[in-house]
């Protein structure tokens, strides 16, 4: 906690992008109630890079999911650069998780059906981009990347590190501020993971705000802060 | 996304399944051929139908001892009909005394079979008696001369007025008929008119008839009587007065026959007051009936056809669950992708639309092709197709498609 308010003493100006403040999930399964997340506050700067580690079933996950406004808390209050977003519903939802956060997943999610070049599109598509910037954005990506000839295979034609590449590609589409990876390194080899870590530093000193859940130390290392959850609270 | 965009994917996620698309569109596809073929045939029907039926005279009411019906004839005791008085000369200048009344003209006629003249030959000619103003009533144009008038009646004028295939068959092509002498069953008539081609009624050649006075018919034949004047007997063709409706007119020669023949209140007529739209009414039932079950087959084959889409877009949802939490992850809105699927549904029922529309035209086509029916389907059932197959896709996608986008992301990417 000290470090935080430091952090937010010395840069004064720097914008705080994200605030919880009493975010609590609760699941309510039928005849258990199971709190996913127990009274957790949390400020983000913007251009933090932040490592979220704990064991399973600690909570990790759900935080992503409300941070990328997949989910809503159950109780409490989560500012998205000064906006009230825990009371966002569908479209509004829906638009944040297309402009504002890009998230990355453990599974890597791209559509199977699609080419790589395509599901780097698909948030473009989404926020309404014409053809030509789609074009134009989706070429700059791969080749950020560093996949520009790879563009017209489909995932199963891609190795897993290119395939998180695609999925690191399709999560900058509309160029958000911030990034969520939900163990962005957990299905891949030590050697991908490598690669994978520094596309997401220089992402980190591009000075996007970077959030990774992760239970590899190896991993955490590359954050500058660390969060550690433990049944649904920040320890 | 703009239309184009939404129709792309719709039509690229078809054709990743091809063989499930192209069966759940079948039943679209059947529906649609049935609509498009059923009212093309029923077009060509009534179509055929009004041009037989141009060629009679659509006023004339035709009064003959039985009662005509095309299509579902009614069981009628010959017997009695037979039995019936027959018809008159006389009934006919009493018929056209009549104030609602412009025209009635007897008509009665007898085959003749082949005529020859000289070199030339005519076959199955038919010899028919008629009044003054017979070509009112039977709808005839004179092309060249004139009809047969009342001078020729009150003399016994041996004059007649011969159809187009008559003149074309007796008589050279540089001269005319007129003035010439025609020979028929040994008695010579001088042509003093001839008439434009009419064409075929039912099946039956019109253009092969000689029309003499009636007066001078009744000279040299015997009028038949009984059961052979059923249907050989006199025929009165009445045409009412130009502003008269034709029930005022046939009311009025109902009373006047009755009367003539002596019936009684409670009596049933024991002549046929035939006019076209009487001897249309079955066959106008057999038409509404045929509309009936084209409406019932099309409308349950779209039904079967919607439910079909409904189901393989339900199974579609189900298998794409994990692909829609990730669409909606990255971005993607309840509305998109409502839209997303219920284009889907949309594009499957279309082209089902449009393959049964090419299909019907086709079996339109094939029957016209074939038969002597011109079956010909409007411009409006190619809209009513496509409308139809678009409605159903909408109708029957929405449930699906509110269902995918009312799923929750975090489960639905979790879904495995």
């Amino acid at each position: 906690m000290a470090e935080r308010e430091e952090v937010a003493a010395a840069s004064p100006r720097v914008e705080r992008i994200i605030e919880l403040a009493g975010v609590s999930k609760v699941y309510d399964t039928g005849h258990v109630a199971v709190r996913a997340l127990d009274d957790v506050d949390l400020r983000l700067d913007a251009g933090e890079y932040v490592a979220v580690m704990g064991p399973s079933g600690s909570g990790k996950s759900t935080l992503m999911h409300i941070l990328g406004c997949l989910d809503t808390p159950t109780a409490g209050s989560y500012l998205l650069r000064g906006r009230e977003v825990s009371q966002y519903a569908g479209k509004r939802l829906a638009e944040v998780r297309c402009r504002e956060v890009g998230f990355v997943f453990q599974q890597f999610n791209l559509l199977p059906r699609l080419t790589a070049a395509e599901n780097v599109e698909l948030p473009l598509l989404y926020a309404g981009a014409s053809a030509e910037r789609r074009r134009e954005v989706v070429a700059d990506l791969l080749a950020k990347v560093g996949l520009s000839d790879r563009g017209h295979h489909k995932p199963n034609e891609l190795s897993g590190g290119e395939v998180q590449r695609v999925a690191i590609a399709r999560a900058l589409a509309n160029d958000p501020a911030i990034i969520l990876a939900d163990e962005p390194t957990g299905n891949l080899d030590s050697k991908s993971e490598e690669g994978l870590m520094r596309l997401l530093d220089s992402l980190n000193e591009m000075g996007r705000t970077l959030v990774v859940v992760t239970h590899e130390d190896s991993v955490a290392r590359h954050a500058r802060r660390v969060i550690t959850l433990h049944d649904g609270r920040v320890v | 996304m703009n239309f184009l965009t939404v129709s792309a994917r719709a039509v690229a996620s078809m054709r990743y399944n091809k063989m499930r698309s192209f069966l759940t569109a079948l039943g679209i596809i059947i529906g649609v051929t049935t609509i498009i073929a059923i009212v093309a045939l029923l077009k060509g029907l009534d179509r055929t139908i009004d041009q037989e039926f141009s060629s009679l005279g659509t006023k004339t009411i035709y009064v003959q001892k039985m009662e005509l019906e095309i299509g579902l004839r009614r069981h009628r005791n010959f017997e009695e009909i037979s039995k019936r008085p027959d018809l008159t000369v006389e009934d006919t200048a009493a018929i056209s005394e009549l104030a609602t009344v412009r025209a009635a003209v007897p008509n009665i006629h007898r085959d003749l079979g082949t005529l020859t003249r000289g070199i030339y030959e005519a076959d199955e000619c038919i010899l028919t008696g008629i009044g003054e103003g017979g070509d009112l009533t039977g709808n005839w144009v004179v092309s060249e001369g004139r009809f047969v008038t009342a001078y020729d009646q009150r003399h016994r004028n041996m004059v007649c007025v011969i159809g187009s295939y008559v003149a074309d068959n007796l008589f050279g092509a540089e001269e005319s008929p007129l003035n010439q002498k025609l020979e028929a069953d040994g008695h010579r008539y001088v042509v003093v008119g001839v008439l434009e081609e009419k064409g075929a009624s039912f099946g039956h050649p019109q253009d092969n008839q000689i029309f003499i006075p009636v007066e001078t018919y009744v000279k040299y034949y015997s009028l038949p009587e009984g059961r052979a004047a059923v249907f050989r007997g006199i025929r009165i063709e009445v045409l009412p007065e130009e502003e008269v409706p034709v029930e005022t007119a046939v009311a009025d020669v109902e009373e006047l026959l009755r009367l003539r023949h002596g019936l009684r209140y409670y009596e049933d007529n024991d002549f046929g007051l035939n006019t076209q739209e009487s001897m249309l009414s079955s066959l106008n039932t057999i038409r509404s009936v045929l509309w009936l079950v084209m409406v019932g087959v099309a409308g349950i084959s779209l039904l079967v056809g919607g439910i079909g889409i409904m189901n393989i877009m339900l199974v579609s949802v189900a298998e794409r669950t994990r692909e829609i939490g990730i669409r909606k992850a990255v971005g993607a809105s309840d509305a998109d992708i409502t839209v997303q699927f219920l284009s889907e549904a949309v594009a499957l029922a279309s082209v089902g639309g449009v393959i049964g529309i090419v299909l019907g035209l086709a079996a339109g086509a094939f029957v016209s092709a074939i038969t002597p029916l011109q079956a010909a389907a409007p411009w409006w059932t190619v809209v009513l197709g496509v409308g139809f197959s678009a409605a159903v896709g909408i109708i029957f996608g929405i449930y699906p498609a509110r269902k995918a986008s009312g799923l929750n992301p975090i489960d639905a990417i979790r879904y495995e």
